[in-house]
């Protein structure tokens, strides 16, 4: 029997920066003993004969000085070109042997060859990623992909700013790309984004379309990665033992799911989801071994959010139903003809100066007829919140539908479109209908789906 | 081990350069210009200073050779201020390297300075400094001419107008 004897590297690789791979190995090779002081210093002399080098080039010979910052980027980008050099070695004591046994500008050198083909598979994936494209309303994405890129492709400068990343990246996704820089943070992310459309090519635009619109009627304008809720969902199915390719959950189905996994602890539900996506990757005939890694990793992370879904009884929110938002409206509500202004400005000033609430209940059991002017009045009247508690009992169930539909709880981002007058009435609506009961809430809440107000 | 930039102001780079200024001298003799060894010394720690001072960086000779160089004819330098006179003209080079962001090469800088010194300013650094390179910068980073000078059009304006009138 042979045992091969490995070599024992004294660097650690855990302890190494991808982003400044060159520089962190420096350090740890000087620190472990690897380089000696005096291998050390002729490194730095000719990483500065190197910037001198190259600063020259960059004035055209015409300026003996630069600005520091200047000097600064060009500097980065240097260490950068040799790094990604080193990167492509097998392993660090050839890195480290390198380093001791070629001059500096050598690896600069192989760098910048190394650099040129990187742009190439910089190309190839970004032109896989344009043929796997997704149909989506969703504008990060969209705009990702088509423009985000082409800063990148038109003006990256491998001589003196290999490590900047010119382009625009809005989209998020599920593992974001970090301790990278340069075209390689530019290949990561669009090798993970291939990945990611891969996967949602095994399922339907339009399906896709619903189940985005269902995590939030508004996600085209959201950061949000669609290929998280995609594997959710799809995780949800096999959960269920239901077909995959719907995406689809009935309330049925979410208390289904509720009652199978709320008696789980976070590592045994960790263990469900595994066994769920294996299955998942089987059934759907993934082949390609990195997408299976990728979505394997990103399990850990949808166990914590199936668990706080679980926790928090809104397991709707992580399998989300379908919503297909271009169904129309099945019911159109009239909310009716506003009493002439000088009536309504005498009604308002006699309910302002009513002492006593129940007054002002009379005022508008009396004279209020229409919703169009009970809105008004809740918006002018300037009402506690348990006042207005008390005017909302009056009001049916679709009337409350109504006006949830206008006058929804807007985020203090948005609050700015808002007179203080109306966000305070969103507020005591809000409040009002988060202490109904459920199952009206419910109901309410799915009449504002099929409402239409005119 | 730190890779952070730095300023080759060790001993022997310093005496390499003044060595370098020092050979100069023979040149500017010629004009009776002459720095001794001290004073060389002193205008190439004028050079860190206002390197570091600007926020800059050098590699190589740098620009003292050229100014003593190019300022070696004016007729406005005496041996009597002459250090004290080159020091200035350092200083304000870096900080107009600055100013013109960068766009304008050292030579033609350099130049500009000697043309102007040795033109309208007739040898006072203030009004190089405070008002010719001032504007000079200006125009370059409006991307004007450098040499453009708009009181001087106000000027045409006013003659033209004056010849008019009569």
């Amino acid at each position: 029997m042979m045992n091969s004897i490995k070599k024992q590297a004294v660097i650690d690789v855990d302890n190494l920066s991808g982003e400044f791979y060159f520089q962190s190995l420096l350090q740890e090779a000087y620190v472990k003993g690897a380089l000696s002081p005096k291998e050390s210093e002729r490194v730095q002399r000719e990483c500065l004969k190197l910037l001198a080098d190259c600063t020259e080039r960059f004035t055209r010979g015409k300026s003996s000085s630069v600005r520091v910052e200047i000097a600064q980027g060009i500097m980065a980008s240097n260490l950068f070109t040799i790094g990604i050099y080193l990167k492509s070695l097998p392993d660090v004591d050839a890195a480290l042997f390198h380093i001791e046994n070629e001059p500096i500008e050598k690896l600069y050198e192989y760098g910048y060859q190394v650099l040129k083909r990187k742009i190439n598979v910089a190309n190839y994936f970004f032109n896989r990623v344009r043929k796997s494209k997704l149909k989506t309303a969703n504008h990060a994405y969209n705009i990702t992909i088509d423009q985000g890129f082409k800063p990148f492709f038109e003006s990256y400068e491998i001589n003196f700013h290999a490590h900047e990343i010119p382009s625009d990246i809005d989209y998020q996704l599920i593992h974001p790309v970090t301790d990278l820089a340069g075209v390689e943070f530019v290949i990561k992310y669009l090798e993970i984004l291939y990945y990611e459309n891969l996967f949602c090519s095994y399922f339907d635009a339009d399906i896709i379309h619903e189940v985005m619109s269902g995590y939030d009627d508004a996600y085209k304008n959201l950061l949000d990665n669609i290929c998280a809720q995609v594997f959710q969902n799809a995780l949800g199915c096999q959960l269920l033992n239901a077909p995959l390719q719907p995406l689809e959950f009935s309330p049925v189905d979410l208390n289904g799911l509720d009652k199978k996994l709320k008696n789980y602890r976070q590592a045994e539900l960790q263990t469900q989801l595994k066994t769920a996506a294996q299955e998942l990757i089987t059934d759907l005939e993934l082949t390609n071994p990195s997408l299976k890694k990728y979505l394997i990793a990103s399990l850990p992370k949808i166990t914590a959010t199936v668990y706080q879904g679980l926790a928090s009884h809104s397991l709707n929110k992580v399998f989300v139903p379908r919503y297909n938002p271009n169904i129309k409206p099945n019911v159109h509500y009239n909310m009716g003809i506003k009493m002439p202004d000088k009536a309504y400005r005498a009604l308002v000033t006699e309910f302002l100066s009513c002492r006593f609430f129940e007054d002002k209940l009379a005022i508008i059991k009396e004279h209020i007829k229409t919703l169009a002017d009970m809105e008004d009045l809740l918006i002018a009247g300037d009402l506690e919140s348990t006042e207005a508690a008390m005017v909302f009992d009056l009001l049916e169930d679709i009337e409350l539908a109504v006006l949830t539909k206008r006058h929804p709880l807007h985020p203090t981002i948005d609050a700015i479109d808002y007179s203080a007058s109306e966000i305070r009435m969103q507020q005591n609506l809000d409040a009002y209908m988060r202490a109904l009961p459920r199952d009206r809430l419910a109901q309410i809440l799915s009449m504002t789906i099929a409402i239409e107000v005119v | 081990m730190s890779f952070e930039l730095m300023l080759f102001d060790n001993f022997l780079i310093e005496k390499q350069a003044v060595s370098e200024v020092l050979l100069c001298n023979r040149i500017t003799v010629d004009y009776s210009l002459v720095l001794s060894e001290e004073q060389a010394l002193e205008l190439v720690e004028t050079r860190s200073y206002s390197l570091k001072n600007f926020g800059r960086i050098e590699f190589g000779g740098g620009i003292i050779e050229k100014v003593i160089l190019t300022f070696a004819d004016t007729p406005y330098i005496s041996q009597y201020r002459y250090a004290e006179f080159l020091n200035e003209l350092v200083e304000i080079f870096y900080y107009f390297k600055n100013e013109t962001l960068d766009l304008m090469s050292d030579d033609d800088l350099i130049n500009y300075m000697k043309k102007y010194f040795d033109g309208v300013c007739q040898g006072s650094l203030d009004q190089l400094k405070f008002r010719e390179l001032e504007r000079m910068a200006k125009n370059v980073r409006l991307g004007l001419d450098p040499d453009y000078n708009d009181l001087y059009d106000s000027e045409k304006l006013m003659e033209a107008e004056d010849d008019d009138d009569e």
